[in-house]
């Protein structure tokens, strides 16, 4: 029996650090390697007048994944052009969150109506950024979050996809 | 001649001048490019009608968004990011503001975010800011500038220039918005504020005409 708990606690540990490799390995991958150390302490999400939680650009990085969703509280455009950048974006629609073909689709909300997002992906989030740096300035650790910001707006993905 | 004591004060304020200009050309870097400019400001007509207040421009904005700010009785600078549609900010009933500052003299500051995620901490209708502000003679209107949520000039300034005299200032203006004002003999002429500034308020000052995206 000690034996089999044994076994098990050593399958457990080698998945857990094999996960956490992979993790490391995405961002080295992605070219930020220092996307690791961010502490998720939600200083520059308070910075950011449009609602973006910068630390979603991080862990888009983090993961070497563009397509992450990620925070955009208070992005104002039309419909029409939510749907066109993301269909799956989130939107708020009174208390609901609704993604954009659901607004426009099921629930019939004109595509002029301009909305308010919710969730976005990093890469379509990069690219309304206003880069005015204040997630930079707020970050306690000085991590360069808005040069992650800046590599999406161009290349709308990270180095090795 | 060099005995005299008139001669010999004269050398020492000349060696003391010469090396105060040396000491100056190591500390206050100089580039050969173009000072900064403020750009002019955005033209535009405000129509009013019973939920909205459309203000239309006379150009397009470079950004894409623009602040719409009002001021309240207590010369509070209300602000909200509106994006730029078919030429036009709309402003509709119901859109709340996204932070205000407090305005002393042609300083801002006390800048308080009134939106932490989906939740407003404190609902301002900003068409109702518009509107009083019109109805009272108080100061509203439009501006490119996003300060005091961007600083993205002054920032780069600093990186520039080692103390804290840096030549650009943010005024508010009589007309209410807030614009960078430059000192041209404190300037350095590296461009970074001009190239940094993702609005376009900052111009290259050899730049003829200003440009902006439509």
């Amino acid at each position: 029996m000690k034996r089999k708990l044994v076994i098990i606690n050593t399958i457990g540990i080698v998945l857990i650090v094999g996960y956490l490799a992979y993790l490391a390995f995405g961002a080295f991958r992605s070219g930020y390697p220092w996307s690791l150390v961010c502490y998720n302490c939600k200083q520059c999400n308070a910075s950011c007048i449009l609602g973006m939680d910068p630390q979603g650009f991080i862990e888009s990085a983090y993961a070497n994944d563009a397509d992450i969703y990620m925070y955009a509280t208070n992005i104002r455009m039309t419909l029409q052009k939510a749907y066109d950048i993301d269909p799956g974006m989130t939107l708020k629609a009174g208390n609901d969150t609704i993604t954009a073909r659901e607004a426009l689709e099921s629930r019939g909300i004109p595509p002029e109506a301009e909305i308010i997002t919710y969730r976005m992906r990093a890469r379509d989030a990069a690219k309304i950024c206003l880069d005015c740096g204040a997630c930079d300035k707020s970050c306690p650790i000085k991590l360069p979050v808005s040069s992650i910001i800046r590599h999406l707006k161009q290349h709308d993905s990270f180095g090795s996809e | 001649m060099f005995k005299q004591p008139v001669t010999k004060l004269l050398l020492c304020i000349l060696i003391v001048l010469l090396g105060a200009l040396v000491a100056l050309q190591k500390s206050f870097p100089t580039f050969p490019g173009d000072y900064p400019r403020t750009a002019p400001p955005i033209e535009y007509n405000c129509a009013y009608f019973d939920e909205r207040v459309e203000i239309r421009l006379a150009k397009g904005s470079k950004l894409g968004r623009l602040i719409v700010f009002a001021y309240d009785g207590n010369n509070k600078f209300i602000g909200l990011l509106k994006p730029v549609e078919n030429g036009a900010v709309v402003v509709r009933r119901g859109d709340y503001a996204d932070f205000t500052a407090c305005v002393e003299g042609s300083e801002i500051r006390d800048v308080i975010f009134l939106k932490k995620m989906d939740r407003y901490d404190k609902k301002i209708d900003m068409f109702d800011a518009l509107t009083g502000a019109r109805n009272n003679n108080l100061r509203y209107g439009v501006q490119r500038c996003l300060y005091p949520i961007c600083t993205r000039c002054v920032e780069a300034c600093k990186s520039v220039i080692s103390n804290s005299d840096i030549p650009i200032v943010m005024t508010v203006k009589p007309e209410g918005e807030v614009l960078p004002v430059f000192s041209k003999g404190k300037c350095p002429r590296c461009g970074k504020c001009f190239t940094f500034c993702p609005t376009g308020s900052i111009v290259n000052s050899s730049e003829t005409q200003h440009t902006e995206g439509q």
